[in-house]
């Protein structure tokens, strides 16, 4: 963005006091905050935790301020012996809207401590969410905040703008997302900002199968571990010393070799106790994110690596946007966080793509000599939240109010307002 | 939660987040929003981020300084103030480093800023009753938003608050006046609470200022006496009061949130007796051609 468009956003933002308010509601966690900024104000587990006397089906019998009685986040989490905590999204896709209403009244009044009067706000929705659901969201928000402006972006564009700060990144809303959060892994490819919807893949792998993986991993070689924590430290482990190795033969002959420099101990408390507990992390070092690459080590049912899907993806694209979607991958969510992670794709994918590209000139007998094409894959900073920053970046700009759905074409035209989302992103930094 | 928070959230755990661990330090910057169109603008610059800046915007802080706002905030902030930076209304700095108190203690006390901003003519008069004081003007008027204004008339041991308010959208409308008919009947039933009233005429308290009724606007007025703002309660007073448009939206918007999960149960229960209602199908007997009839097991 220029610096002269950069001062007029400013002001629009100062003058009218309405930063837009940007929300993604994803499976595992809720990140929300204000546009224009580099981190969401707050990352939640998308969580709510209910009074247990005030049932959904029973609220025709409601005395008091029961419905008023539930906390979000953190807090569930903390009340979940007193309280019934529900989880209202489930793969990415909203389950249960009563639950979800709810949980926006605490992130919009309670968290983000705001008017939604005043604000324009960013949702997220996944990539091939139903229309309807859609058209239930802006009803929540137009309805029941009154929101002035709505706009519903898919996470796979977002992530593709959060990776215009990555060095390598070309700038362009075309390319490949592999967005891995805690319940499922989506790729998919953007072209032009428009998702190619026949060609998405899922992988039933994530992050929440990764920390169970080490967790049984641990279980075998460590009894030192407090039961009920189990799955806390695996998840722990995970986020604190999980990379991605580039050959696990090499690995496994390393940590042999030099068990010093590899094997890593990991410090816990008892929670009830209080004692100090410690283990040994080794192979569960490699192996946890491996389940990407090698699923056969962890599921007996699920067998392609990430790699070969990938491939497999953009060979089924249109012919004209596989280059363009080689050349663009972009990751997002917390589990494409390993170290090396970016790199492994990389040289992976590039053996499929060479090794097409050697059977082409074989067939031909030297005949036909493709332009090699070019793998990249790119990697940044805000991954974590890359689907939150890229809202955040698009809502920072003049384009933005125009591109939202207003209060008053909804009055006007009602809920299917919201089944199309103009697509944007014509911004240049 | 039924009563909203006045101390801002965010802020809040921002500072105690970042004295508790030094490792989350990093720099910042923040645009965040919160109610009455406040905008805070948060720094923490590279080489210095022991140091948190926090820069406040408030529409209406000239009338508030007119009321003391600038005297309460150099008490409580003196030493934190600096210069106020462009666009902005204050600045105060916080050291993260070397703090005597719980951080959260410390902390609150600058997320609670536009709190001790905006209710500062309420502290004005409250504090001027409790003196006995008699004020030269006689209704204060601060229009805090584009069509909503708040009116404080001191008077003899009591004072009267009058808010007004302006819901755009109809439905808002019928919600709100069934909610503020509830407040002002629970009073009869709570005693000592403040005397609640409101009608869509301007009372007679600000007929000085010569209103004219408008049909979105609905003033509600209440009657603070000595005895609700005497001593520890005038903190909890100056929570609240100054809160009641944004706690009367919240309701609002919570109560449409409660009627469209009903509304949602009721649809729900409906389509199953549409569907209980579907005529079975007609079973027909097929016959072959000599005329014997298949049964299928």
């Amino acid at each position: 963005m220029t610096h002269r468009s950069r001062q007029t956003y400013d002001h629009l933002v100062v003058s009218t006091r309405r930063p837009p308010v940007i929300i993604d509601t994803g499976t595992g966690y809720t990140k929300m905050g204000y546009g224009g900024n580099i981190h969401p104000s707050y990352i939640v587990p998308t969580a709510i935790a209910v009074n247990p006397s005030h049932d959904q089906k029973a609220a025709v019998k409601k005395k008091g301020a029961e419905d008023l009685d539930f906390f979000i986040g953190e807090e569930a989490i903390e009340r979940s012996k007193t309280y019934a905590v529900h989880y209202p999204v489930r793969h990415a896709q909203v389950e249960n809207w009563d639950d979800m209403e709810h949980f926006l009244e605490q992130v919009i009044f309670k968290y983000l401590h705001c008017e939604p009067e005043d604000h324009y706000f960013l949702m997220t929705e996944p990539p091939l969410n139903a229309p309807e659901n859609r058209e239930y969201l802006a009803e929540i928000m137009f309805e029941s905040f009154n929101v002035p402006g709505l706009y519903i972006a898919v996470q796979a564009v977002l992530a593709l703008a959060a990776s215009f700060t990555a060095k390598k990144s070309r700038k362009t809303l075309t390319g490949t997302v592999v967005d891995s959060g805690a319940g499922v892994t989506h790729i998919v490819p953007v072209a032009d900002g428009y998702v190619i919807g026949s060609c998405i893949k899922h992988i039933p792998i994530a992050g929440r199968d990764i920390s169970y993986f080490i967790q049984s991993l641990l279980r075998d070689h460590e009894t030192t571990i407090p039961p009920e924590d189990s799955l806390e430290v695996a998840e722990r482990i995970k986020e604190q010393y999980c990379y991605v190795s580039p050959n696990i033969a090499k690995e496994f002959d390393k940590y042999e070799k030099e068990p010093e420099k590899w094997v890593v101990t990991y410090e816990g408390l008892h929670k009830k106790t209080g004692r100090k507990w410690s283990c040994e992390v080794g192979h569960e070092r490699f192996l946890g994110p491996e389940v990407f690459f090698n699923p056969q080590i962890f599921s007996s049912d699920y067998l392609t690596p990430l790699p070969e899907i990938v491939d497999t993806m953009i060979q089924n694209t249109p012919i004209d946007v596989r280059r363009p979607l080689y050349q663009n991958i972009v990751l997002s969510g917390g589990s494409t966080l390993y170290h090396n992670y970016a790199k492994r794709l990389e040289r992976d994918l590039k053996k499929f793509v060479d090794a097409r590209i050697e059977k082409t000139i074989e067939l031909s007998q030297g005949r036909l000599i493709p332009a090699p094409i070019e793998v990249n894959v790119v990697s940044h900073k805000l991954q974590r939240y890359a689907v939150w920053f890229g809202g955040s970046m698009l809502a920072h700009t003049e384009e933005f109010f125009k591109v939202c759905h207003t209060k008053q074409q909804y009055d006007e035209q009602g809920p299917s307002i919201a089944r199309h989302n103009p697509v944007f992103g014509g911004i240049t930094i | 939660m039924i009563l909203l928070d006045p101390t801002n959230r965010i802020l809040f755990d921002l500072i105690v987040s970042r004295i508790k661990n030094p490792e989350e330090r990093i720099p910042c910057d923040y645009l965040m929003a919160d109610f009455d169109g406040v905008l805070y603008h948060v720094l923490s610059l590279k080489g210095q981020t022991d140091i948190l800046i926090i820069s406040i915007s408030i529409k209406i802080y000239d009338d508030l300084c007119k009321y003391g706002a600038d005297s309460i905030l150099h008490n409580l902030y003196g030493e934190n103030i600096i210069e106020t930076e462009r666009g902005y209304n204050m600045t105060i700095q916080i050291p993260l480093t070397g703090i005597k108190v719980a951080p959260e203690k410390y902390a609150s006390k600058f997320a609670r800023l536009k709190r001790n901003l905006f209710s500062a003519p309420f502290r004005y008069v409250f504090e001027g009753i409790a003196k006995g004081e008699t004020f030269k003007e006689p209704v204060f008027q601060i229009t805090y938003r584009e069509d909503e204004s708040f009116f404080i008339v001191p008077g003899q041991g009591q004072c009267t608050i009058i808010f007004s308010m302006c819901f755009k959208d109809m439905g808002d409308q019928v919600l709100s006046r069934v909610f503020l008919q509830e407040f002002a009947n629970t009073q009869k039933a709570v005693r000592n609470a403040p005397p609640v009233t409101f009608s869509p005429n301007p009372p007679r308290e600000i007929s000085s200022l010569r209103l004219s009724p408008k049909p979105e606007i609905t003033y509600i007025s209440l009657v603070l006496f000595q005895r609700h703002i005497d001593g520890p309660k005038k903190a909890t007073a100056l929570d609240l009061v100054p809160m009641i448009r944004n706690y009367l939206h919240y309701h609002i918007k919570c109560t449409k949130a409660y009627i469209h999960i009903r509304m949602r149960a009721r649809a729900e229960s409906l389509l199953k007796i549409l569907n209980r209602a579907k005529p079975e199908p007609i079973k027909k007997v097929r016959k072959t051609i000599s005329g014997r009839t298949f049964r299928q097991k």
